[in-house]
């Protein structure tokens, strides 16, 4: 036999009951050649281009699925941050932009496309502002686009003024789509140190190094890790933190291999200009019972992830699974680390809604994860000044630690604390956590930029 | 490496390495510690890329020798090897055919012709079962195939198709996938 039954059957183990599916296969395209002086010229050329670059997208990747019988959960774009394509038009707003990103998005057959981004971690161009601007009403128009800001890195330290704009757009955004819970907000992050080639949705862009036509791909793998892990202490309920670190390691590397394997045979069926990028290691978790990332963290005996003990926890799987990856991968990049979404991880969720998850938790887990406050629910009627301080801080970790982090933060409009609201899909349940009430505006209002950290001075 | 009868050794292992692999093929030995032979050490002169054959492949130049993939003219080998399977292109090319196999996996109540069925949709379709494993636990019955699908006639979608349809028939459940999968996951 060229395998053994076992060998096989856990695969299909893995693929029918433990959710094991490449989360996204995403194509980054550079809108670079596209740059045109007239807005209208340039949207046209921008959908003409996605078009010509992604037109057999969906369709190869339907066959390398059917053919590999790995599910492909999600198929996307992402392209040049819009800042920099929309800039030389001189136009006051680049909804129009985002409208055509929309149309090319739907024609070629993909849900999202990123890219609707600006780079303003050491001051803001023109194009920048009128972006950042743009964003309340592209994203309330619009279906598919997704927009993302870098307000800091560790090299060049924080913007805190683009930090207290993000507040006031986030909020703005929330209002223009109360009627639907404030979903503009899912498709909204601020970044620390985001990085160029990541293909997971909200945040992907085509960075500025990208080549023509990038396939980036994400994997996902919280099932699989859960269910090795039960196994594991099934069999020894007794075993230490080494053994669980050993098990996940395992898994990632498997998981990772299908990733690799998958946008590989994407890009070379594409053919030239398409190159395979990288794969992003993340464990990505969804609402599907088992699909969690917080009931790996439980396995490990946390009673709830936010007990005590759980940025441990969160820093021993994170660890494992990148050392897993990285064996499995020619090129590992985007986030890769782990995502603890809140309202995307059932588990997460029920942690909120018992009261053993804060904000404060999700933020210290955050330094040693792969993003940061991700799909995490407030209040509508927080000041625009207290999200803008708690995007401050979350930013000063990544700059601080050298790592991506990232803020997702959703107001509910018309909501308070415990009520929730569900946007339905993978985007889930949203449980509006409480934020501390004590005043910070006089803080963040003094602006400025936040100097680089010492880690910075590297050379 | 100056050492010329030492080159010729180590390419020798790593020819017949790989050639083991493929299957015995002690002629594709020959040729490829020929070729790579003259290649490093300069012994024959490199033609201009003009008259090389394409990347990886060999061309019979007609005068009794042939230009290889690796640009090298060596005398042409006797026996009745086809030019597509000279050097280092032949080499690619078996590799692709070996790898080109499908993991067909049917669970289900046991039922009678199973592996029948199964099998002749298999046949049907120009694949040719390599490995067959089958095991009944309390009337579940689970049964892997490894089939070369090198041959087939109809794409794989529709082989996949083919062989869902019968399993459908028989009310059990079927899963094909391509081996690609097998060997990323489980091999090293």
């Amino acid at each position: 036999m060229f395998y053994q039954n076992e060998e096989i059957t856990e695969i299909l183990r893995m693929i029918e009951n433990e959710h094991l599916d490449i989360r996204a296969v995403n194509m980054g395209i550079s809108l670079r050649g596209i740059i045109s002086r007239d807005l209208d010229q340039t949207c046209a050329s921008l959908r003409e281009h996605i078009l010509r670059c992604a037109e057999n997208l969906v369709p190869t990747i339907i066959d390398v699925e059917q053919e590999f019988g790995v599910p492909i959960t999600n198929k996307r774009l992402s392209v040049t941050p819009i800042a920099l394509v929309g800039e030389a038009s001189g136009a006051d707003s680049f909804v129009p932009v985002a409208v055509a990103m929309d149309r090319a998005a739907a024609d070629v057959g993909v849900d999202y496309i990123g890219g609707f981004s600006a780079l303003v971690e050491k001051g803001k161009t023109r194009g920048d502002r009128v972006l950042i601007d743009s964003i309340p009403e592209a994203l309330a128009l619009t279906e598919r686009v997704c927009s993302s800001v870098n307000v800091a890195t560790t090299r060049a330290g924080i913007n805190m003024n683009a930090i207290i704009v993000m507040g006031q757009r986030i909020k703005d955004l929330a209002g223009r789509t109360a009627d639907r819970g404030g979903i503009g907000c899912t498709k909204l992050v601020v970044f620390a140190n985001a990085p160029e080639d990541n293909p997971f949705i909200a945040g992907a862009m085509h960075g500025v190094g990208e080549a023509d036509v990038a396939i980036n791909v994400g994997v996902s793998g919280p099932g699989v890790v859960l269910a090795a892990l039960r196994r594991l202490l099934a069999n020894n309920p007794r075993c230490d933190l080494g053994e669980i670190s050993e098990t996940i390691k395992r898994m990632a590397f498997k998981v990772t291999r299908a990733g690799e394997l998958i946008g590989r045979e994407v890009a070379r069926r594409l053919g030239p200009p398409v190159r395979f990028g990288v794969v992003d290691l993340s464990l990505a978790p969804t609402p599907a019972v088992g699909d969690s990332v917080a009931e790996i963290l439980e396995a490990m005996g946390l009673e709830r992830v936010g007990a005590h003990g759980s940025t441990a926890a969160l820093a021993l799987m994170t660890d494992a699974v990148k050392k897993g990856g990285l064996m499995a991968s020619s090129y590992v990049g985007g986030l890769s680390g782990a995502f603890i979404p809140v309202s995307e991880d059932r588990g997460m969720v029920e942690a909120v809604r018992v009261g053993a998850l804060s904000l404060e938790k999700l933020e210290a887990m955050s330094a040693v994860c792969s993003v940061g406050l991700d799909m995490v629910a407030i209040p509508g009627d927080t000041p625009a000044e207290t999200i803008s301080a708690i995007i401050a801080d979350e930013i000063s970790i990544g700059v601080v630690n050298n790592k991506t982090t990232a803020v997702r933060i959703l107001p509910i409009p018309g909501k308070g604390p415990g009520e929730s609201v569900d946007f339905g899909g993978l985007l889930g349940e949203a449980i509006v956590q409480p934020v501390n009430r004590f005043g910070c505006a006089d803080f963040v209002l003094r602006g400025g930029r936040v100097p680089a950290p010492l880690i910075s001075l590297r050379n | 490496m100056s050492n010329g009868s030492s080159l010729e050794q180590v390419a020798r292992l790593v020819a017949r390495a790989v050639s083991e692999r493929l299957g015995d093929r002690p002629d594709v030995v020959e040729l490829v510690v020929r070729e790579v032979v003259s290649a490093v050490s300069g012994a024959s002169s490199v033609p201009p890329p003009s008259t090389r054959g394409p990347e990886g492949v060999a061309v019979d130049n007609g005068d009794g020798t042939i230009t290889t993939g690796l640009g090298s003219v060596l005398p042409r080998p006797s026996g009745s090897l086809t030019s597509l399977e000279l050097c280092t292109s032949c080499v690619e090319q078996r590799r692709q055919e070996v790898q080109r196999r499908a993991v067909v996996t049917t669970t289900g109540k046991n039922a009678r012709g199973v592996v029948a069925r199964i099998s002749a949709r298999v046949a049907e379709a120009g694949g040719d079962i390599q490995d067959i494993s089958q095991t009944i636990v309390s009337d579940y019955f689970t049964m892997i195939m490894v089939v070369d699908i090198s041959q087939l006639t109809l794409p794989f979608s529709g082989f996949k198709q083919n062989l869902l349809a019968a399993a459908e028939e028989l009310g059990i459940h079927a899963v094909v996938m391509h081996e690609d999968v097998m060997r990323s996951l489980q091999r090293v």
